[in-house]
């Protein structure tokens, strides 16, 4: 068995996103079970499905480092409140 | 509870072959149905567990279109869950209880096989609504049947035992499964009057082909066998599997008959 990640998204609207994983013997067999298993309602009207095996995996030392960047999380409000301090 | 089918009588828009054709295919429609719905959690694994309870309920939609187009006015419960034993159209196939997860599976195999050949000789069947609903259904069918044939071939690979195990399921299974196309009470005079493109026995040798070809695609020796077993279903006989499951299926009713979810 293999196990797959299934994406769903409804045309026109949102991106892919993540419904869930699976495990199927194949991927033609891993698309017909994902269909019943995250989409019997019509959650999606595009479906991908992916083998984990493809993902490519970031090494978690990789990312940790941009935890604490607190200067990218700048959304203007400190330049916005001193602008309008000067023009009180 | 009221015998319904009584051939003809109170009809309404069916002819009386049109209906034994028709009841001939819902009522195989709700007994499979149910059954998939009793294997609802036991599945071999969970993805398999929910396509099966997927394609059950798939069939138990036919059925309840099938039994809309029998009895465009009348009560469609009492149609499914209030007749006689012998005024029930299944056959055998569909009421003998289930004792492994792979007599699902080949029952699954061997039933949605019969249902692409059957709803296509109903494509443009004279009956009111029928030939739109094959269409529709037809679309689901070829999910179903491209689930088991996938799931056939994919066994057919995984060794000794998976191969033992189908091909003993199919061998139980398909002798009752030639009662499927047994045919329905006036079956000549439905295909003259055009309710459905050909008499039973061409589907059962469409069937035939079709299946045989699949075996052979998976390597599969299998006996074809010479009888039907249990025959009599589209006639109005019932075979030992059936008391115990109409008494399972209409439990709800039984209790009370104006239920409604």
């Amino acid at each position: 068995m293999r196990t797959y990640e299934v994406f769903l998204r409804k045309s026109g609207r949102d991106p892919f996103s993540h419904a869930g994983s699976l495990d199927a013997p194949d991927d033609e067999l891993a698309v017909l079970l994902a269909r019943e298993a995250y989409v019997r309602r019509g959650e999606g009207d595009e479906m991908w499905v992916v083998d984990r095996a493809d993902i490519r995996h970031a090494d978690e030392a990789l990312l940790g480092p941009n935890a604490d960047k607190p200067h990218r999380h700048n959304d203007g409000s400190e330049v916005a409140e001193h602008r309008k301090a000067q023009r009180a | 509870m009221s015998d319904t089918t009584a051939a003809g009588a109170g009809a309404g828009v069916l002819s009386a072959p049109a209906r034994e054709v028709v009841l001939g295919l819902a009522d195989d429609e709700i007994c499979l149905g149910h059954w998939y719905a009793t294997w609802i959690g036991l599945g071999p694994f969970l993805e398999e567990d929910l396509a099966f309870t997927s394609i059950g309920q798939d069939e138990l939609g036919h059925a309840r279109a099938l039994f809309a187009l029998a009895e465009p006015d009348g009560d469609r419960d009492a149609l499914a869950y209030g007749r006689t034993a012998g005024a029930y159209r299944c056959c055998a196939l569909v009421e003998q209880p289930v004792s492994a997860w792979e007599d699902l599976f080949a029952r699954h195999l061997l039933y949605d096989e019969a249902e692409v050949v059957r709803w296509e000789a109903l494509r443009r069947s004279s009956v009111p609504g029928l030939g739109s609903l094959a269409e529709r259904v037809l679309v689901e069918e070829s999910f179903h049947t491209a689930h088991a044939r996938g799931l056939f071939l994919r066994l057919m690979r995984g060794g000794d035992t998976a191969r033992e195990r189908v091909g003993n399921a199919l061998a139980r299974q398909l002798p009752l499964a030639l009662g499927l196309f047994e045919p329905s009470i006036g079956a000549e005079q439905a295909v003259a009057d055009g309710v459905m493109a050909e008499p039973f026995s061409a589907q059962a040798a469409r069937w035939r082909e079709r299946l045989e070809a699949l075996f052979d695609e998976g390597g599969l020796s299998v006996a074809w066998p010479t009888a039907v077993a249990e025959p009599g279903g589209r006639r109005g006989v019932r075979s030992d599997g059936w008391q115990a499951l109409f008494e399972e299926m209409t439990k709800v009713y039984a209790l009370d008959p104006a239920a409604r979810w």
